[in-house]
C-alpha cells in the first residue's frame, strides 16, 4: 500500500490521504476486508499528527468506504457491489481496447485474438 | 475521564508578570504542543500544574482529580522531563535510577533498561560526565519507565542539535502509538510540533491565545503577500501581523476567505507556519 | 520514608566531602580543647557529627538544585518535612556509634584518654540538638538558600562557643545552673514540645513556598 502526503500541496493532508486510500479501493488494489493501518501507526508513518489520520479514516467511514471496529482496527468495507462491478467493467473495456490497437498495428484479426484468449482463459 | 489535562482559570502572580486566566485542555491519546516566545509563561504554566509554584486562583485538574488533592496519585502516573534536568552530580546513573524508581509505584526496571541501551548510555557513568543532551535521554528514559500516563515535557529540546531533535520526535511517536498515554510539550522550537502535535495552545505575556486543534490553526491562518498598494486601515484591520517593505508587504490573518475575495489574483496566498503565527502574533 | 532514607544514605556514600569533614571534626575537636573537659568534648563531637550528617543533604539539594525533581516525585511537601524531622534522630544515633568507634580507637591507641560513650552528656546533647534543629528547619524551608546557611553557620558557631563556655563553667562549679537545666527532664519536655511545634511551623510554611 502507498500512500504520500505533501507538506507544500496546498490540499489538506487528511484530504490527500482519503482522497489516496479512496483511489485505491476504486481501482481495487485494496478490496474488502482489507485492514487499514491504524490511525497511530499511520500518523507515525507519515510524521503528521494523530489527529489528521483519524480525520481521513473519519472521512472514508462517512462515505462508505471504510468500516471502523473498536479495537479491531479500519478496514475496507464491503462497496456497492453494481457501482464495483461498473467500474471494474469500464476498466477492462479500457484495457481491451487497447489490446485491439495493438492488435491492428500488428495485422492480427479477431480470430486470432479470440484464439489467444481461449488459451489464456484456459491457463490462468 | 473526559479530560487527562484540565487547565481552567489559573492565575499567578509575580511582581513584575502575571499569568492570567489561563485555560486548556488535553484529552487522553493525544499531544498537545505549548508554544510561545521566551518568557509568555510556559515554563511557569507547568511548574503550577506540577505544583511547583503555588497558584493564586483557577483549577488544575490531571486525570479528572485536582492536582493537589491527589498529588501523589497523580505525580505517580506523570513523567516529567524539564529543559534544565538536574540530578546528583556525583552518582552513577544507575544510582540515580535507584533513588527514582523508589518514589514510584509502578516501575519497570526492564523498560529502563531497554531505553539507556537504545539511548546508547553507560549505566556506570557519573551524572557529571554526561552531556546536556545525554541527561535529557536519561530524564527521557526515566519519565518512561513507571508506566506513566502523562508525559510532561518543558522545552526537552533547547540547546540541542536538529538530528537529536529529530530522534526525539520519533521516540514520542512511539509512545503515541499507545492510545492511553498523551504528551505536553512546552517549546519555542515550534517546527519541533509542526509534524506530531494534535493540538495546539498558544501563549504569549501570560494569556492564551488561542487552544485549538492543529489542523484547524493551520486551516485558519495564512500569509498574504501582496503590493503596499493594497493597504488601507480597513485591509490593515484584517491582519494579526504585517510586515511592510519597499518591495511589498507580507502579513498573516486568519480571514483567509475574505482576502481572496476582496483580492483575488493580486496576492499570493501561502500556508502559515506555526512558526508564522507565533512570530506575527508577538511582533504584530 | 524509607526511600528518601535510602536517598540520603546513598547521597552520603558516594560524595567524598562529607566523609573527609566527618573524619577531620575528631582530631580538630580533640586538639581545641582541654584535655579536662572531655565531657564536653564528647558533647560538641555528637553534635557536630549530627549537624553534618542533618545539613549534607539540605546542601546537595542546594548545590544540585534538585528541589524541583524531588518535589515533582509522588511525595508530599508535608512528608518531605516530616522525614527530616525524624531523620534527626536516626542521625543521633549514627552520631554516637560513630563518635564512639571513633574516641574509642583513640583511646586504646593510648594517646589520650577520650571518652567514648557518656550518657549523661548525651542526655544533654539531644534535647540541645532538637532545640537547634528547631531553629534552624523551618529557616531552611521557609528562606533561600544562601539565607539559610548563613543561619546555619551562626547557630552552629553559637553551638560552639556555648559548649566552650559550659565547660569552663562546669570545672569550677560542679553544679552550674545552666549545665544542670541542660540534663533536667524538664528540658526534655521542653525540647520535644518545641520541636513539634517547628515541625507544624515548617510543613505550613513549606507548603506554601513557592520553588
Amino acid at each position: 500500500m502507498k500512500i504520500i502526503v505533501s507538506n507544500s500541496s496546498n490540499e489538506p493532508i487528511y484530504e490527500q490521504i482519503s482522497k489516496q486510500i479512496k483511489g485505491m479501493i476504486l481501482k481495487g488494489e485494496l478490496v474488502e476486508g482489507d485492514v487499514l493501518p491504524s490511525i497511530r501507526r499511520l500518523a507515525k508513518d507519515l510524521q503528521i499528527s494523530v489527529i489528521t489520520t483519524k480525520r481521513a479514516y473519519d472521512e472514508l467511514e462517512k462515505e462508505g468506504f471504510i468500516e471502523t471496529m473498536q479495537g479491531k482496527g479500519s478496514y475496507v468495507a464491503g462497496q456497492n457491489k453494481e457501482l464495483m462491478r461498473e467500474k471494474k467493467l469500464r476498466i477492462i473495456e479500457e484495457k481491451l481496447l487497447e489490446v485491439v490497437e495493438e492488435s491492428k498495428l500488428l495485422g492480427l484479426n479477431y480470430e486470432e485474438i479470440k484464439e489467444i484468449l481461449r488459451i489464456l482463459f484456459k491457463e490462468a | 475521564m473526559d479530560y487527562i489535562l484540565e487547565v481552567s482559570n489559573l492565575r499567578k502572580e509575580f511582581k513584575d508578570f502575571t499569568l492570567n486566566d489561563i485555560s486548556f485542555r488535553l484529552e487522553p491519546g493525544y499531544i498537545m504542543g505549548f508554544i510561545g516566545p521566551n518568557g509568555a509563561g510556559k515554563s511557569t504554566t507547568i511548574k503550577l500544574i506540577m505544583n511547583l509554584l503555588k497558584k493564586n486562583s483557577g483549577e488544575i485538574k490531571v486525570f479528572g482529580k485536582d492536582h493537589i488533592k491527589y498529588e501523589k496519585e497523580i505525580k505517580d502516573r506523570i513523567g516529567f522531563v524539564y529543559d534544565e534536568n538536574y540530578y546528583y552530580e556525583d552518582l552513577t546513573i544507575s544510582k540515580m535510577k535507584n533513588i527514582v524508581a523508589s518514589f514510584y509505584s509502578k516501575w519497570d526496571d526492564h523498560r529502563f533498561n531497554y531505553y539507556i541501551d537504545k539511548f546508547d548510555l553507560n549505566p556506570k557513568a557519573k551524572i557529571k560526565t554526561l552531556s546536556k543532551g545525554m541527561k535529557m535521554k536519561f530524564s527521557l528514559a526515566i519519565a518512561l519507565s513507571h508506566n506513566a500516563e502523562l508525559i510532561i515535557m518543558d522545552e526537552p529540546t533547547s540547546g540541542l542539535d536538529p538530528v537529536f531533535r529529530r530522534e526525539i520526535l520519533e521516540i514520542l511517536y512511539d509512545i503515541i502509538q499507545d492510545e492511553n498515554k498523551s504528551i505536553f510539550f512546552s517549546t519555542h522550537i515550534t517546527t519541533d510540533l509542526e509534524k506530531i502535535a494534535d493540538y495546539i495552545t498558544f501563549i504569549n505575556k501570560g494569556e492564551i491565545v488561542f487552544s485549538e486543534s492543529k489542523d484547524k490553526v493551520l486551516e485558519n491562518y495564512a500569509i498574504v503577500k501582496g503590493g503596499t498598494n493594497l493597504l488601507n486601515r480597513d485591509v490593515r484591520k484584517k491582519f494579526i501581523g504585517l510586515r511592510e517593505t519597499p518591495v511589498g508587504f507580507e502579513g498573516l490573518t486568519n480571514s483567509v476567505d475574505h482576502m481572496k475575495k476582496t483580492f483575488g489574483n493580486q496576492i499570493l496566498i501561502e500556508k502559515a507556519s506555526l512558526e508564522d503565527i507565533m512570530v506575527y502574533s508577538v511582533r504584530g | 520514608m524509607l526511600r528518601i532514607i535510602n536517598k540520603d544514605l546513598t547521597l552520603m556514600f558516594s560524595n567524598n566531602m562529607q566523609k573527609i569533614v566527618m573524619l577531620i571534626i575528631v582530631p580538630m575537636f580533640l586538639v581545641i580543647i582541654e584535655a579536662q573537659h572531655m565531657d564536653w568534648l564528647y558533647f560538641l563531637i555528637l553534635v557536630s557529627t549530627t549537624y553534618i550528617l542533618i545539613m549534607t543533604p539540605f546542601s546537595f539539594d542546594i548545590t544540585n538544585k534538585t528541589t524541583s525533581m524531588i518535589n515533582s516525585f509522588p511525595i508530599k511537601r508535608k512528608e518531605i518535612v516530616i522525614y527530616r524531622y525524624l531523620s534527626v534522630f536516626v542521625y543521633i544515633l549514627i552520631a554516637i556509634v560513630y563518635a564512639g568507634v571513633y574516641l574509642w580507637i583513640i583511646n586504646k591507641s593510648g594517646l589520650i584518654n577520650v571518652d567514648y560513650f557518656n550518657i549523661s552528656m548525651i542526655k544533654r546533647a539531644i534535647p540541645y540538638i532538637m532545640m537547634i534543629v528547631s531553629i534552624m528547619f523551618p529557616a531552611n524551608f521557609r528562606f533561600e538558600p544562601r539565607l539559610a546557611q548563613i543561619i546555619n553557620a551562626f547557630l552552629y558557631s553559637g553551638t560552639i562557643v556555648f559548649a566552650f563556655n559550659l565547660a569552663q563553667r562546669s570545672i569550677g562549679v560542679s553544679s552550674d545552673i545552666i549545665v544542670k537545666l541542660l540534663g533536667s527532664s524538664n528540658f526534655i519536655i521542653i525540647a520535644i514540645i518545641v520541636y513539634i511545634l517547628s515541625m507544624i511551623l515548617s510543613i505550613r510554611l513549606y507548603e506554601h513556598k513557592d520553588l
